[in-house]
């Protein structure tokens, strides 16, 4: 069956008389350029496919032996052409179109390099001689995920892959959260094992608490009053309501806590939970009543402003 | 102190991160996929591909940290970052420490640009 043929100089832009130590150098600034780990994510996959031609060239050019069968196929050979691989040539497991499919959308080099080298090589020669199966790809996914969620944990259905699958949150997990799930990645090839799937939890932001952390906090709006009088004022919090007892003298900004309403904490939330904080914002009315108006001019002339701010405004 | 090096077999590449479709609600009859938000040592170093010696190696030299100080548990997380670093390591024939710094960088870049999307509403993409 033909293959199609590669043309490894070419990959690596180096001419065919490039020496051992210009075919490294090739072979090291096309990887800087294109591992597929130096890449945004969503230009993993393009960098991967081109990265694996870039190794496969590296791996015949840099060995002696490798590159010079491959030079032994003569210069008029271009990228692409169909290879018809004599017979008995390569040592390994032969593979089928569909098989070599699959390998190719996995790891691993081309079939026209099986055909020249046999084995199924692995990148470096890293794998053993004559092993047909190989393990699935990692896939990496996010997992948007509510306070909720992190609050209670439980259980949420994914579908990756065209395929449906029940995800259990952790108490205790956060934001960047990472959860594998063994054996869910992509399939392996001739009952090589699945790859694994990671999750990775991603917070969606809620309208009424921020996580800090362990911590969780909300905003709590107050009339002026409320904050100079003091109050006591009802707050939703992931628990149900509480009354919250607002001290007289409360100024913007403070933080009144109520402890172990925040997050589970620790591996399976065994370590309590974070606090909750309510973040005071005092608010003033826009379109006050006669009475309030009114009253707010009585306060204005009996009021005695600090001396670092105007009396009068 | 340098870190061990040439360790292991050539990591895979892990398929181009998705973000999953908003998830249903789960028929309550259906096992859920077991999630592990931790590992082991022992299933850290099998799930990279390398020893458990060479693991300790790397935990020594500060390349990758328990949960705890001399701790044997590891955040998932760990096996994602530990592969990419085995990856560069192998690939680019970097320094195992090395390599470590790079992912470091990396992912502190990464949480720049996630937050820059977010910031700008999503509208931004990085360029290669």
């Amino acid at each position: 069956m033909a293959v199609k043929f590669r043309d490894y100089y070419e990959v690596l832009g180096v001419p065919r008389t490039a020496t051992p130590d210009e075919i490294k150098k090739a072979y090291r600034k096309l990887a800087r350029q294109q591992h597929p780990d130096l890449k945004p994510a969503g230009e993993r996959a393009q960098a991967a496919e081109r990265f694996k031609e870039i190794n496969e060239a590296y791996e015949v050019l840099k060995d002696p032996e490798k590159r010079s069968k491959y030079d032994a196929l003569g210069a008029n050979w271009k990228g692409g052409m169909d290879y018809e691989p004599p017979p008995g040539s390569g040592s390994g497991p032969r593979w089928s179109t569909g098989e070599s499919a699959q390998w190719e959308d996995m790891e691993g080099f081309s079939d026209f390099f099986a055909s020249l080298f046999g084995t199924q090589p692995g990148a470096r020669g890293s794998r053993r001689a004559g092993r047909t199966s190989f393990p699935g790809s990692d896939v990496e996914a996010e997992l948007p995920v509510t306070v909720e969620d992190l609050l209670r944990g439980g259980r949420r259905r994914i579908t990756i892959n065209d395929r449906s699958l029940d995800v259990e949150i952790p108490l205790g997990a956060r934001d960047g959260t990472v959860l594998r799930l063994a054996g869910q990645g992509g399939q392996g090839v001739g009952g090589g094992p699945s790859g694994d799937l990671y999750l990775r939890l991603r917070l969606v932001p809620h309208p009424r608490y921020r996580v800090q952390g362990d911590d969780l906090e909300l905003d709590l709006p107050l009339w002026p009053w409320q904050a100079v009088l003091g109050a006591s004022v009802r707050v939703e919090t992931p628990d149900g309501p509480v009354t919250l007892k607002v001290p007289p003298g409360t100024q913007s900004g403070r933080r009144l806590r109520l402890r172990a309403r925040g997050l589970p904490r620790g591996r399976e939330g065994r370590d309590g939970r974070g606090d909750l904080y309510a973040v005071i914002r005092i608010v003033v009315p826009e379109s006050p009543s006669a009475d309030e108006r009114s009253a707010y001019e009585a306060l204005q002339r009996a009021a005695s402003a600090p001396a670092d701010r105007p009396a009068q405004g | 102190m340098r870190a061990p090096s040439r360790l292991l077999p050539n990591p895979q590449v892990p398929e181009a991160s998705q973000t999953l479709q908003a998830p249903q609600a789960s028929k309550p009859s259906e096992a859920a996929a077991r999630a592990e938000s931790y590992l082991s040592g022992a299933d850290l170093a099998r799930v990279v591909g390398i020893t458990a010696a060479a693991l300790d190696g790397l935990v020594r030299v500060g390349v990758v940290e328990a949960t705890m100080p001399g701790g044997d548990e590891f955040f998932a997380a760990t096996a994602i970052r530990l592969k990419r670093i085995l990856r560069l390591h192998h690939d680019l024939e970097l320094d195992l420490f090395g390599a470590a710094v790079v992912v470091d960088v990396l992912e502190r870049l990464e949480r720049v640009e996630a937050e820059l999307i977010r910031l700008r509403g999503g509208r931004e993409t990085r360029e290669g």
